[in-house]
This record gives structure tokens, C-alpha cells and sequence, in this order.
């Protein structure tokens, strides 16, 4: 395990290299293409605010707002999952040909995720500046939160990069099954809405909906869910957050170790 | 002096794709059904053993087919040995036909780069090569454009300077000098000739037996995955051309 961290930390280089190439792709070279990227995104927050005041009625306060805080790091998690499972087939041309620490691969696909997602806080804290919201020392807990997204969707992605290499149908089932997990999430709807309180109380221990819910509650109701900081109404536990830091670390083991075992047969598999 | 390629008797065997099970759901239920599908399997490479010494150029031949890149993609790291003892000394560059590991729509220098973070080179390692590289392949005025437009020769040229200048202590070259003009020929011989001198080893697999004789010492002659003759340059090539 050590081993295969200091070989990430030894390429770290590539890592970057990697995941510039990525964002080159991705944006085009300009920035014109990170604002294009937005428009999925917006059009999402457009029609369910639409669906949720004027044809549900429901009278949810700053709904878009509340959507737009849980959709950051959701789509992180998602476009990062998503797209590590062709990431070894893509470079198949190196794979094959050259030796490389494959797990490169994947990690850069979250690296260059993260980047957007980076900017798409920025874009979030332009938003609440709008709103017009203080800036609150709560805020602080996002990088905690982040830094546990990152560690759980980098194991993933190696693992599911390294499942989609061998077995190509990964991509439709890991498709399929975070679609399920995006209405199973507090992403466009607060947690608030799930209205039995024990309910409530066993849903978020899915790892992602405490780090949604999380990322909701740090914004829009300056909650942390640390002992010693709860508030009345919170919503987000201490217990919730624990679960959720170990099964990142779990993800991020399993990712690593399974692409370890496997990486060797994808030059004479992709 | 120890040798910086080391092989004691390698085999290789594939596993071929179409009867291993290529979806969860496949693998899945032949696990449940306990259906058997038997692995069609194919040896490469059947026990070579061979040595390479550092400043020494070893020629592979033989037809397609025999086990060359399969020994080259074993030495580079790519394939693992299914039996057998490998031996490489670090820092490998390995030159394929195509240029592998240059990416057709990154431009000359990202190429560069890239090639350097994969030997686990830090960027101002490769900065400090940079010139060398580019005088070589006479290169600046393309360095800014995708690989992709080059022609043929520039390709060729700006691959093989970028592995000659990493400072490899092992070269693996595939059917490089297939392109390239008579000149870029020389420079590669003379630029071989200074690396070797410096204690790189080399191994050249080649089908045109002129360059073989330019650039090896000793060469083996691959058949089917096994060694069907081994010595001196001219002796094997003139056994190989004649049967």
C-alpha cells in the first residue's frame, strides 16, 4: 500500500501532465469552453426550480440556490466515476505500447473533474455574494468535505477503471446505478424533504448524501457536523460524517489494491 | 561486467481475447451456470534466454510473428513474463514503429514532456534537454504544432531524439529507421555509436539486414518463439538470407 502511494507521488509529474491534457480536451483551450460546460447544469437548476414552485407548489425558500449547493459536489462524483471507466481504453495507443503507472489514468480523470469542480465553487460563491449571504468561518468545513469527495471518487474511479478494462459493460451498470443514487441523493431536493425523522436519520448514512447534505448545510444553514458544533436543527451528524470518512478510505484501499492486482493484463487486453 | 538486459529462459503465453469473458454479466453467469468455456491459449515465446552487456547492440530477426515484440514489450515492462527470469536496468526507453507514447494531437513539446513524466522525469530535467532535443530533430519552428501534421520523417525524427536524449541505459528499438531519408539514417547511426560508447545497450529488431549490419555487434535469429541462431552479424545474417 505504502509502495503504491510513493509510485503516485513519484509521477506526480504525469499526474498533472495527464490531467492538463484532459482539461485541453475537455475546454478546447479556452475558457469560452468551461462556460459551455455550465450550461447542463443551469438548464437542470432552471427546469426543477419551474417544476418544483410552479407545478409541484411547493413553497421551498431559495430551492435553486439549495439545488445548486448540493449539485457541485455531486457532479464531481459523478462525472469523475463516469468517466474513469473508458479512461484506460482511451489511451489504449500507450497503454499497450509503452510502460506506464496506469493508475495515472484514472486519477487524472478526477484531477481534471476537480479542477471544474473548482471553478464551479468559485462560480457558487459569486452566487451567494448575489444572494446576498455573508461569508461565514463555517465555510472553511468545505475543504474537509472535498477532501473526503476526492479520496472516495479516486478509489472508485481506479476500481471501476480497472472493472471496465476487463469487463465492458461496467460503464452501463455504473451508469445505471448512479443515475439511482441521484434521486436516492439530497441533490435536487434537501434532505429536509424525506419527512420521517428516523428515515431521515438512516438516509444520509449514504455516503453521499452526507456530503450533499453536508455541503447544504455548511452554506445555507452554517452547520458542522463536529461534536462540540451541532446546532438545534442539525441535520447532518457527527456519526454521518464518520461512516462517510471510513468508507472513503475503504473506496480509496479497494481502488488501489484491485487495479494493482489488475493492471499488469490491460496491454494485452484493451 | 554485468549485463544490463539479462533474460533466462522467458516464456510467454496470451490468453486470446475472444474466450476469456469480456462482460460482468458473462463472467457472472458462467460462474453460475458453472459453464466452462475452455482459454484458447497461444506460446509467443518459447524459453530465450539471451544477454546483452551495457555498449553492446544486439539485432533481433526473424518473420513476423516470431516473438520479437513480445520479447521487447517483456523487457519494457508493457507484458509480464509467464515464466522465466527478467533483468533490465533502469531507465528503459523503448522507440515502436509509430512513435508510441506521442499523442497525435498534442503538439511536439507537450510530446516531449510527456515522454519525460513517464520516465518519472521532473520538468526541468526535460527543460534542461529541450535544446539538445530539438537541434537534433531540427524541429523549432514545429514545436508549437500538433504531431498529427507533421510528415512521416519529422515524426520519426522528433521520437527518436526524444528517447536518444532521456539518457536511457537501455534502448529497445522497433522498425525505427523504416522512415526517414538517407541523412536522418546517418545521424541516427552516429548518435547510436555515441550512446553506446556511453554504456547504453541496445536492441535493434529490424527486417532490412543492412542496418542490422550498420548497427549491432551480435545478432539472434527468432523462429516460432525460440532462438534458431545466434553469433556474429554477418555470419547469421548470411545463414538467415540464405534459408
Amino acid at each position: 500500500m505504502l509502495e503504491a502511494l510513493k509510485e503516485i507521488w513519484s509521477y506526480r509529474q504525469l499526474l498533472y501532465d495527464l490531467t492538463a491534457r484532459e482539461l485541453k480536451v475537455r475546454y478546447r483551450r479556452s475558457f469560452l469552453g468551461f462556460l459551455w460546460s455550465l450550461i447542463t447544469p443551469l438548464y437542470q437548476i432552471v427546469i426543477m426550480t419551474v417544476v418544483v414552485k410552479y407545478i409541484w407548489g411547493h413553497t421551498e425558500p431559495n430551492y435553486s440556490v439549495k439545488f445548486l449547493c448540493a449539485l457541485v459536489p455531486w457532479a464531481l462524483f459523478q462525472t469523475s466515476v463516469t468517466g474513469a471507466c473508458p479512461i484506460i481504453l482511451k489511451y489504449r495507443q500507450m497503454v499497450k505500447r509503452i510502460w506506464m503507472p496506469s493508475q495515472m489514468l484514472p486519477l487524472a480523470a478526477v484531477g481534471s473533474n476537480l479542477i471544474h469542480f473548482l471553478l464551479s465553487m468559485v462560480i457558487l460563491f459569486a452566487v451567494f455574494v448575489a444572494v446576498p449571504v455573508a461569508f461565514h468561518e463555517t465555510f472553511f468545513f468545505l475543504i474537509v468535505l472535498s477532501a473526503i469527495l476526492v479520496v472516495m471518487i479516486s478509489g472508485l474511479a481506479m476500481l471501476f477503471a480497472a472493472l471496465h478494462t476487463a469487463y465492458q459493460d461496467t460503464e452501463y451498470i455504473i451508469t445505471n446505478l448512479v443515475q439511482a443514487f441521484y434521486f436516492l441523493t439530497p441533490v435536487m431536493y434537501p434532505a429536509s424533504w424525506v419527512h420521517n425523522e428516523q428515515w431521515r436519520y438512516l438516509y444520509l448514512f449514504n455516503p453521499m448524501a452526507t456530503i450533499c447534505e453536508g455541503f447544504r448545510g455548511v452554506l445555507m444553514r452554517h452547520e458542522v457536523p463536529l461534536p462540540g458544533l451541532l446546532r438545534p436543527e442539525q441535520v447532518v451528524m457527527p456519526e454521518h460524517l464518520l461512516t462517510t470518512t471510513i468508507f472513503a478510505l475503504l473506496c480509496f484501499g479497494v481502488g488501489l489494491w484491485y487495479f494493482a492486482r489488475q493492471r499488469w493484463q490491460f496491454p494485452e487486453i484493451v | 561486467m554485468e549485463p544490463a538486459i539479462y533474460v533466462e529462459d522467458l516464456w510467454k503465453r496470451y490468453v486470446l481475447l475472444h474466450s476469456r469473458p469480456r462482460r460482468i454479466k458473462d463472467a457472472v453467469l458462467g460462474k453460475i451456470l458453472r459453464r466452462h468455456t475452455p482459454r484458447e491459449e497461444v506460446w509467443a515465446v518459447k524459453g530465450i534466454s539471451l544477454q546483452v552487456l551495457p555498449g553492446q547492440a544486439l539485432g533481433m530477426i526473424g518473420p513476423n510473428g516470431s516473438g520479437k515484440s513480445t520479447i521487447l514489450g517483456v523487457l519494457s515492462g508493457v507484458l509480464r513474463p509467464t515464466r522465466g527470469e527478467v533483468c533490465v536496468r533502469e531507465r528503459v526507453c523503448t522507440l515502436l514503429e509509430a512513435g508510441a507514447g506521442f499523442h497525435p494531437d498534442l503538439t511536439g513539446l507537450e510530446n516531449i514532456q510527456l515522454t519525460g513524466s513517464l520516465l518519472g522525469m521532473s520538468r526541468r530535467e526535460v527543460t534542461a534537454r529541450l535544446p539538445q532535443i530539438l537541434e537534433f530533430a531540427d524541429a523549432q519552428e514545429f514545436i508549437d504544432t500538433a504531431v498529427r501534421t507533421y510528415s512521416t520523417g519529422m515524426f520519426a525524427r522528433l521520437a527518436f531524439s526524444t528517447v536518444v536524449h532521456m539518457d536511457p541505459d537501455v534502448l529497445l528499438l522497433d522498425e525505427i529507421l523504416a522512415v526517414g531519408d538517407e541523412e536522418f539514417h546517418e545521424q541516427c547511426y552516429r548518435r547510436l555509436r555515441e550512446m553506446r560508447q556511453r554504456g547504453c545497450a541496445v536492441i535493434f529488431v529490424s527486417h532490412i539486414m543492412e542496418q542490422i549490419r550498420r548497427i549491432c555487434d551480435s545478432v539472434v535469429w527468432l523462429g516460432e518463439g525460440r532462438i534458431v541462431a545466434e553469433g556474429p552479424t554477418e555470419e547469421i545474417i548470411q545463414r538467415y538470407t540464405a534459408g
